[in-house]
């Protein structure tokens, strides 16, 4: 079976609403080229806006998208997507399971609210990444996410689970309530990181933010090496590579029990 | 039939349905990992009266195991679910929870999931730390030599216990010789192990006493002092037995230890002391089942 690749045909700057991409369901070609999508203030033919082929309804390969594509991967289950270029806000918000890759930059606002699955954003990501979206308390309920660049402002609000790895920086106002889950950033961390925090554990090499937390013994921790090869293994490439990580466990200003890794 | 000058009896050993799972034991170091391990499969040679089977079943390298520490892989077996999950959870406690620097993960893929962490994470008293990492749940629980880590719950899958096979032997030495082989060669085998002390049993059984209390007895057809006095299915010159018992994920896997150790022994210089080898059963009726000696070695 060949995947069902989407090429984009659409030259102005309208923006395209890609919702529909994720409620594919196992069809003929013919039936997804004759989809109707709404387009500024039309309806369109789906094939009118796309050059559609390919057999395998779960693997689905948008070849050259752009910034105006909006929502791909909304409400993702079990399927997988391969994005080429850029994309526009949404990406993956509410995503249940399956993969994204995109081989781009994503916009504002992606992985808001995912549930599970996971999503590879080898490029940059942008301000309100695993926000919180409307209608819901959590800015990502589960799943993993590599950004192999950086993430913008007010980017994770609310984790309460899951594994977020950021390659670069990780912008002002970032994993503000954080709940619960594990963060590494790779790159500097903005302005106040991690306000209102109750739990959750941070692998950082930025030691500007350590004098807020409480040094811990360093004792040995299985967790930690664990952890290490568990995400290089699934990355497939050496993200951590401390082996003798200076652990801070709490903060000076209250309870949390957040715990930070300095690697 | 004979392989290699080693004469198999025209017999089969029967065999049960179980309930399997696996667990991996790590630790800082081998020495501290098999401590774990032996304690956790101490007293688990029966499910007569131990509640599961278990067994290390291989030695890990530090590359195979999920926090890149030594480690052994340990299989348990047992009749029902909730014997299992009450033995996994009670040894698991007592045996690795309690055990300097070890981590305890499953060693087992499947949707029947049992508990393994699940309940000692209360342990931490509120301490206690949840990952979530590929779509396995991971407890941290604080102790006073760092954390103890483990997976929140391991597969439970259909399994098979109770193959064997007996050798008849001239002499002791010769009988235990050839058994320690035959174990050294299923210790490489995947998906099996040797339940009894040393993975070997002189006490074979046969089902029901004479002694009402009892469900079971020693097998008297078999014990080379009463062949004179009982029903013995022993030739005179054996005046030793031995019995090996074989648990296993699947038929096949058991199929394989029967076969490579029988051909061990052939090749071995104790071959020219055991009479014959052959194998328990209660006559096909109870366990479904039935490893024919001679079709495996065909």
């Amino acid at each position: 079976m060949k995947p069902l690749v989407f090429k984009c045909k659409i030259k102005d700057k309208r923006r395209l609403d890609m919702s529909w991409l994720s409620k594919i369901k196992t069809s003929s070609l013919s039936n997804i080229k004759n989809l109707r999508v709404n387009y500024g203030s039309k309806e369109y033919k789906l094939s009118t806006l796309f050059d559609v082929s390919g057999n395998n309804f779960k693997d689905i390969i948008i070849s050259n998208s752009n910034k105006h594509l909006d929502n791909i991967g909304n409400n993702l289950e079990d399927k997988k997507i391969t994005i080429f270029g850029n994309v526009g806000f949404g990406l993956a918000k509410g995503m249940c399971s399956g993969e994204i890759i995109l081989n781009g930059n994503a916009g504002k606002n992606a992985c808001s609210g995912m549930k599970g699955g996971s999503v590879h954003i080898l490029g940059n990501a942008d301000d309100g990444f695993c926000s919180l979206p409307t209608s819901m308390n959590e800015g990502l309920v589960d799943g993993f996410i590599y950004v192999q660049k950086s993430v913008g402002d007010d980017s994770v609000v609310r984790m309460r689970r899951g594994n977020i790895i950021i390659g670069g920086n990780i912008g002002s106002g970032s994993c503000l309530e954080l709940i619960s889950g594990s963060v590494v950033v790779l790159g500097k961390i903005g302005n106040n990181f991690c306000h209102n925090a109750r739990r959750g554990t941070i692998f950082t090499r930025d030691k500007s933010i350590c004098r807020e937390y409480i040094k811990a013994n360093q004792t040995d921790l299985t967790f930690f090496n664990f952890y290490k090869i568990k995400i290089n293994k699934i990355l497939n490439k050496s993200i951590i590579n401390s082996s003798k990580p200076v652990r801070y466990f709490g903060t000076k200003s209250g309870k949390e029990l957040i715990e930070l890794f300095v690697i | 039939m004979k392989i290699n000058g080693l004469a198999i009896e025209n017999t089969f050993a029967e065999a049960f349905n179980m309930k399997a799972s696996r667990i991996i034991v790590t630790a800082d170091n081998i020495k501290w990992a098999k401590n774990a391990a032996t304690s956790f499969t101490g007293f688990a040679t029966s499910v007569i009266a131990c509640g599961i089977e278990a067994g290390i079943e291989r030695q890990l390298k530090a590359k195979e195991t999920p926090d890149g520490r030594p480690g052994f892989a340990i299989l348990l077996f047992s009749m029902s679910r909730s014997q299992l999950e009450k033995q996994l959870e009670t040894r698991a406690g007592q045996c690795i929870l309690t055990c300097p620097t070890t981590a305890l993960f499953s060693g087992l893929d499947g949707e029947d999931m049992i508990p393994l962490g699940k309940n000692l994470k209360y342990f931490g008293d509120g301490f206690q730390i949840s990952k979530r990492i590929d779509k396995k749940r991971f407890w941290r629980i604080p102790v006073m030599d760092g954390e103890f880590m483990c997976e929140e719950t391991t597969a439970r899958v259909p399994a098979i216990g109770g193959g064997n096979f007996i050798l008849l032997s001239k002499n002791r030495a010769s009988c235990l010789s050839a058994c320690e082989i035959a174990v050294n060669v299923m210790s490489e085998i995947g998906n099996i192990i040797t339940p009894f002390p040393g993975g070997v049993v002189r006490s074979g059984s046969k089902v029901g006493s004479k002694y009402k209390a009892l469900i079971a007895s020693t097998n008297d057809a078999f014990c080379p002092s009463l062949s004179g006095i009982t029903g013995s299915k022993l030739h005179k010159s054996v005046n030793c037995v031995m019995e090996i018992v074989i648990n296993g994920l699947t038929k096949e896997d058991i199929d394989k230890g029967i076969r490579e150790s029988l051909i061990a022994i052939s090749k071995s210089n104790y071959k020219k002391d055991i009479v014959s080898v052959s194998a328990g059963n209660y006559g096909g009726k109870l366990g479904p089942h039935h490893f024919h000696l001679r079709k495996i070695l065909k």
